[in-house]
């Protein structure tokens, strides 16, 4: 997958690139808006992460030209705004999803990997980890070619997982995932150990291997 | 007390203690004039007495007293009293006492008349005047009234307009013009106030606002070093420290996140305000919430009814969630909560203690119960905004010992 980042505040940049790298991804980064337009101009990405509040310039003046460039790239619009309008704005230009500051980078990579499969896989692809099959198109898992029944919250559970595998999730990280940030004050933390535990323990039952690791006092690891 | 009866009481005030002074010097006045009057008439008559005494007639009449004496003595004018033997009272009467010279005998000449009843001058001059100033009163009273309903009256409608008007509405304050000059400086002096007093809530909302996109960048910047801190293996004491300023930074994000929608809400821009039924998202986040009912052992009753209105899909997800969140959070465990949904109106209810705080804070920022340490208090404020926004009416009581938030939609 090669991923475009435009993003003017360097440590966030880095923070990606970092984070995004060691995942296997062909990363570029541009930090502010010339250089953007330039990189568009001459290479093809299969995503474009954009934050529109550039220094020289709005990232959403960007979007026509990634469009114009290749249909099939997937664009995700960053912003500290957090507004309507200009999430509006953006996906009615072209772009794909949004995305508000501040998020957690496993957060990003979900939506990356949704908006890849849908975008430049066409749908049509399936996630292996071991001698398990995950079809996201059916939302189905399976074992050697036998489903395993999981809940809607254990599959996204455990998509985000495998997306972030060998990376430390917290537990607010899964919980927004999974609730959205609409629920504010609410404590959800149980509700996302309970679904967890479900989760581990089929996939134990099943393959006899532990796949999630509790990282004391930082969240879960999810290793294949 | 009405302006209008504060004028009209002062006024009968002064005209009764002017005409209560005028009244008086009119009297007294009167009866400096008339006793000056009476005395010429009593001299005049003593003269012509003098006179028929000169031509040696004998003088017999009524209320004359002639005697003769020794020695002349100054003439003496005086108030005197006989008894009026028809009324049977004593009247009161003027004498005159004038001594008068003829063929070399001093004869003391006293003429009396009779005394006009003062008494009764007065009461009628007084009850003349207590009267005048009554009318004077209430006439004054009838004109105010008359002319002043036609002077006040755009003052009057620039009260209700101000008594209505927002500084967070974008509509300028417009008043009604008068003739009156007072009231036409005040209006002046009013809209300045009203458009300075904007700029500087536009100010304040803009200062905010742009505060809190300031700090999610920074926040953005705490939140991913901290993830990254968490993927290097640490000593317990570390994981410890880190955890608290996960925490801490979580927080914040949030109470920023909640700040920001509410500078969004007070502007009031919101394009995707579409025809909505809120039963389906509603069922969607109950269905999310599941796991959440079943660990706090909730008992959920619903009655949901398909219920459409034109709102903003999104803040719609905010209000419900809001609600919701609110309602598994305060409900006590193994309590039952329930969610109520037809055309006119969404009801939640659920039970707990009264609340810590007076009832009309509930809708304030930044107000919480006292146990409570999670949550900056702003969940509520957001839900009230949305339905401000939407022009719905959001109530709270306290009813055997249950919470009830209720949203009527007009």
């Amino acid at each position: 997958m090669k991923v475009l980042f435009v993003e003017d505040e360097p440590v966030l940049a880095d923070e990606m690139l970092n984070y995004f790298s060691n995942q296997g991804y062909l990363c570029e980064s541009a930090c502010n808006y010339s250089a953007a337009s330039e990189k568009i101009a001459n290479y093809n990405y299969d995503i474009v992460v954009l934050d529109i509040g550039l220094p020289d310039g709005s990232g959403m003046r960007l979007i026509p030209s990634v469009v114009a460039q290749s249909a099939d790239t997937g664009i995700l619009i960053v912003s500290a705004k957090d507004s309507l309008n200009d999430k509006l704005e953006g996906l009615n230009l072209g772009a794909d999803d949004y995305v508000t500051k501040p998020f957690y980078v496993e957060e990003l990579n979900a939506r990356l990997h949704a908006l890849y499969r849908r975008k430049t896989l066409k749908g049509s692809h399936q996630i292996v980890f071991d001698n398990f099959v995950i079809d996201p198109q059916s939302k189905t898992l399976y074992f050697r070619n036998k489903e395993i029944s999981l809940t809607k919250k254990e599959y996204q559970l455990l998509l985000y997982f495998i997306i972030n595998k060998e990376r430390v999730v917290s537990k607010p990280s899964i919980a927004e995932h999974i609730w959205g940030d609409y629920y504010d004050e609410l404590d959800n933390f149980d509700a996302v150990y309970v679904h967890l535990m479900n989760l581990r323990k089929k996939l134990t039952k099943t393959s006899g291997k532990d796949y999630i690791k509790t990282v004391y006092g930082m969240g879960y690891k999810f290793s294949a | 007390m009405k302006l209008l009866t504060k004028t009209s009481l002062h006024y009968f005030w002064a005209s009764l203690l002017l005409l209560g002074i005028f009244g008086t010097l009119l009297f007294v006045l009167l009866k400096k004039e008339i006793s000056l009057e009476i005395k010429e008439q009593l001299e005049l008559q003593v003269d012509l007495i003098g006179e028929k005494l000169n031509d040696g007639a004998t003088i017999s009449y009524p209320l004359v007293d002639i005697t003769k004496v020794n020695q002349a003595y100054q003439s003496n004018f005086r108030d005197t009293s006989i008894f009026d033997r028809k009324q049977n009272v004593a009247e009161n009467y003027y004498a005159l006492t004038e001594y008068v010279n003829i063929k070399k005998q001093t004869y003391a000449v006293t003429v009396m008349t009779t005394y006009i009843g003062w008494n009764e001058y007065l009461e009628t001059i007084g009850l003349t005047f207590l009267g005048l100033s009554l009318l004077l009163a209430v006439t004054g009273l009838l004109v105010n009234y008359v002319v002043s309903r036609q002077i006040w009256k755009p003052f009057l409608q620039n009260l209700a307009t101000l008594k209505n008007h927002s500084l967070a509405s974008d509509n300028e304050l417009t008043l009604q013009p008068s003739d009156t000059e007072e009231f036409e400086e005040l209006n002046k002096v009013l809209i300045d106030f009203a458009s300075r007093a904007k700029t500087e809530y536009h100010a304040l909302q803009e200062f905010s606002e742009n505060s809190s996109h300031e700090l999610q960048t920074p926040i953005a910047i705490i939140r991913a070093r901290l993830e990254s801190i968490s993927q290097h293996p640490l000593d317990t004491e570390s994981i410890r420290y880190l955890n608290d300023a996960k925490t801490a930074i979580e927080r914040l994000s949030k109470v920023n996140k909640s700040l920001l929608l509410l500078t969004k809400l007070r502007n009031g821009h919101f394009p995707d305000v579409q025809t909505v039924c809120i039963d389906k998202p509603l069922l969607q986040h109950i269905e999310q919430l599941d796991e959440l009912y079943i660990n706090r052992e909730l008992r959920l009753k619903t009655s949901i009814k398909t219920s459409c209105t034109k709102a903003s899909p999104y803040l719609l997800e905010v209000l419900l969630s809001n609600l919701l969140s609110n309602q598994i959070k305060y409900a006590p465990k193994s309590s039952t909560v329930s969610i109520s949904l037809d055309d006119n109106a969404l009801i939640f209810t659920n039970a707990g203690p009264p609340l810590s705080f007076e009832e009309d804070r509930l809708f304030k920022r930044f107000v919480k119960g006292k146990q409570e340490q999670s949550g900056a208090g702003l969940g509520l404020s957001i839900v009230m905004q949305i339905c401000k926004l939407h022009g719905w009416n959001i109530s709270y009581a306290y009813h055997n010992q249950l919470h009830i938030f209720t949203i009527r939609f007009n």
